[in-house]
């Protein structure tokens, strides 16, 4: 019976809306800087699917309305960057240095971390592109070996985390300059993380967008240096 | 049919974006192919502003909900494969996010404040000179 009506795209799609909203407007009621409205809308949409016994495969192809304007929405990050293109250029070695910095760390890190944890090699490659857009990080993984699956789950989960703890990081550890904010977030969270810095601060949205295409170049240049070493 | 007219612009310059995506050899999305094609038409002025405005910041303004689909799904489709491993990854993620953004973030900051200080130092002779005149 529930497979009629609630398994409808405009009914998946109401979901999604719906859900955000409620995270939306819950974020609004209580200040708590980690409660973040997408990892909300998540859980909602989650729980709303459990209830009404909707299949995931009959929500994830309602949602495909709203999965076209995805590639849409990412061209138009370059609004903000057009409009700080200078104070982008004012400071470009800089943000080209903090970006380098930033995935050199994760790389790092990564392969420090997965070592500790004795992790298999697919496993390895699997979380490798954690941070870049999925789109990049998804054919990353598949070229070097690794699930893609897990990949693109791995990648999502580090954008919400990025959206999330990003301004409180940045308030503990004292990153007040906009572009550095910026930069920190794209780097560490791709396009999730940059739609959390284009609400923060304008200059911070341009520099997450800059980072994201820029990050994820440098990440694939150096990744099979990387996974040879593992 | 402003509207029209200004999603026409963005869908033409995706097509474009997903044509390069399909022609050349890097694992480049067609979103980042667009959004380097639109910032040079906008900075050539063959494309203003205007002509894209309002659905360019529509797009910008629901971005995030566009992500909630895509991680319900992982979640719900590929959860499974994710059991035995979910700790070791949950720290790694957590870890590796959390460090990224300080050392990104505090480079960044590091080298602007550099910057700003050797331009200061630089033109400290010229801004005394004119002292003034181009204060702002």
């Amino acid at each position: 019976m529930n497979t009629g009506l609630f398994s409808t795209s405009c009914f998946c799609v109401l979901i999604t809306f719906i859900s955000y909203w409620g995270g939306v407007s819950l974020k609004k009621h209580f200040r708590f800087a980690l409660f973040n409205p997408l990892l909300a809308a998540i859980v909602f949409s989650l729980v709303l699917i459990t209830l009404l016994k909707i299949t995931p495969s009959d929500y994830q192809t309602g949602n495909e309305t709203l999965h076209f304007f995805l590639t849409p929405a990412t061209i138009c990050l370059a609004i903000p960057l057009y409009e700080q293109i200078s104070l982008l250029r004012n400071n470009l070695t800089a943000l080209l240095i903090g970006i380098v910095s930033g995935v050199i760390t994760n790389l790092v890190l990564i392969f420090l971390l997965a070592s500790a944890f004795h992790l298999s090699r697919t496993e390895f490659i699997t979380i490798l592109p954690k941070s870049v857009t999925t789109a990049i990080g998804l054919s990353l993984s598949e070229e070097l070996g690794g699930i893609v699956s897990i990949t693109v789950l791995v990648i999502a989960i580090t954008g919400v985390l990025g959206s999330m703890i990003g301004e409180s990081i940045c308030r503990i550890f004292h990153i007040t300059e906009p572009l550095a904010q910026g930069i920190g977030i794209g780097t560490a969270s791709h396009v999730i993380g940059t739609s959390k810095a284009l609400e923060l601060n304008p200059a911070a949205g341009a520099a997450s967008s800059l980072s994201i295409s820029l990050a994820g170049i440098i990440t694939v240049l150096f990744s099979s240096f990387t996974v040879s070493l593992y | 049919m402003k509207y029209l007219k200004q999603f026409s612009i963005i869908l033409a310059i995706t097509i474009v974006g997903e044509y390069c995506h399909y022609l050349l050899p890097f694992p480049v999305p067609a979103g980042i192919y667009g959004m380097f094609l639109l910032l040079i038409l906008l900075l050539l002025g063959i494309i203003k502003f205007e002509q894209i405005k309002e659905t360019s910041l529509f797009l910008l303004d629901i971005m995030p909900i566009l992500f909630v689909e895509p991680a319900v799904s992982g979640l719900l489709l590929n959860g499974y494969l994710f059991y035995d491993l979910w700790m070791p990854l949950m720290i790694i993620i957590l870890t590796t996010t959390a460090a990224v953004i300080i050392v990104a973030g505090h480079t960044t900051q590091f080298f602007i404040r550099h910057g700003k200080a050797q331009y200061h130092l630089k033109h400290k002779n010229d801004h005394m000179m004119s002292k003034g005149e181009s204060q702002k």
